[in-house]
């Protein structure tokens, strides 16, 4: 009688453990594929504006940025391994999409850079419901808090309202 | 004339004034570290934390919204429009933490009277000194949501902290290139410590 209750109890652990273990797995998997998700823009921005600055377009607004970007990326990195997960492989220049569109004039640089900034910005955010881990959403927070204020730089590079909304999602509202 | 970081001071004791248990838990930086929590459930105190939390951002906006009509009335023209446009969305953001409390337990605490928040505030003699003063609200705003942040266990209340956080951020930089300074001079905004300087 006394190894049936124990094997009961026993079992009764093993069934409330298991989905625990596969809950916080699946927290993890999710933080990781938000941070990539994150990361992949920063490196779009990194890559993207060395094109645009580099033909001379915009050089001395996007100079300034890069050093942020190659920070925030370092740091998306670092957070990365720190999971286990691995970074991943930034892109070329021929897949960024209008980056072409976007060497052409100062305007278009500006608002090909508003429109990466902007979807930066919502990923940090979906981010920072997914994390875990409260140092990873401080320096989260603090990288997206930067490119925020980069998009009203930008903003005023093309004559836009600098602050469209009183509460800034990196999306239409 | 307050100096940068008794102006600070004030604002952050301003906001502990009516903010109790949360104000402790933004005012204390430490902590951090790795901690798992949407495996678990939210538990009632957890959601009270957060709600203690929230409660404290709320008085600190209120404290932000009179701090921009004070400054408003020292400035003139753009500048003075400008500083109505921010009241605005800083009322905005207490109007959306309002509605974050409820649910998660507790009620939104009810503001101070205009003379006490402004009882806080420093002298501001002319354009620069009420524009620094802004800069000093924005700075203290976004240290106290990226704190926030780190605490907070509910993952859709992180989230839309964040997307005002962002919002602070953008109005920093604004009030960064009135007063003629580089709008993004970090690579991570971080609030008063880091970013008094420059």
């Amino acid at each position: 009688m006394g190894t049936t209750r124990r094997q009961a109890l026993l079992a009764a652990g093993a069934a409330l453990a298991v989905p625990a273990v596969a809950l916080a797995d699946a927290d993890q998997d999710r933080a990781k594929a938000a941070l990539v998700a994150v990361l992949r823009l920063e490196q779009t921005a990194l890559v993207g504006y060395e094109a645009i600055a580099n033909s001379g377009v915009l050089k001395d607004v996007l100079r300034g940025f890069l050093d942020q970007e190659r920070q925030h990326v370092a740091q998306l990195q670092t957070a990365l391994d720190g999971m286990g997960a691995k970074a991943p492989i930034p892109p070329r220049r021929a897949d960024i999409q209008s980056l072409e569109e976007a060497l052409r004039s100062r305007p278009a640089a500006a608002r090909f850079a508003i429109d990466l900034e902007l979807r930066t910005i919502a990923a940090y955010q979906t981010a920072l419901r997914d994390l875990t881990d409260s140092n990873v959403m401080r320096v989260s927070a603090g990288a997206m808090g930067t490119d925020a204020q980069q998009v009203v730089i930008l903003r005023q590079v093309v004559g836009e309202d600098p602050l469209p909304h009183a509460i800034e999602t990196g999306r239409s509202p | 004339m307050a100096n940068d970081s008794s102006r600070r001071e004030i604002l952050i004791a301003s906001a502990a004034l009516a903010g109790g248990a949360g104000a402790a838990l933004i005012a204390s930086c430490g902590g951090g570290g790795s901690k798992t929590k949407s495996t678990e459930t939210v538990s009632t105190i957890q959601m009270q934390d957060d709600a203690a939390i929230l409660n404290t951002l709320l008085d600190l906006e209120s404290s932000a919204i009179v701090a921009y009509d004070v400054v408003a009335g020292k400035l003139s023209g753009s500048d003075a429009a400008f500083a109505r446009r921010l009241r605005g969305q800083e009322q905005a953001h207490a109007n959306a933490l309002r509605k974050l409390i409820p649910p998660l337990g507790l009620e939104p605490q009810p503001s101070k009277s205009r003379a006490e928040y402004a009882a806080t505030f420093p002298a501001l003699r002319d354009r620069r000194t009420a524009l620094g003063f802004a800069l000093d609200v924005e700075d203290t705003a976004i240290g106290a949501y990226a704190d926030a942040i780190g605490k907070v266990v509910t993952d859709s209340v992180r989230g839309r902290l964040a997307a005002i956080l962002a919002t602070e951020a953008e109005h920093a930089a604004v009030v960064l290139g009135r007063l003629g300074r580089p709008q993004a001079p970090q690579a991570f905004v971080t609030g008063p410590p880091a970013q008094g300087s420059g």
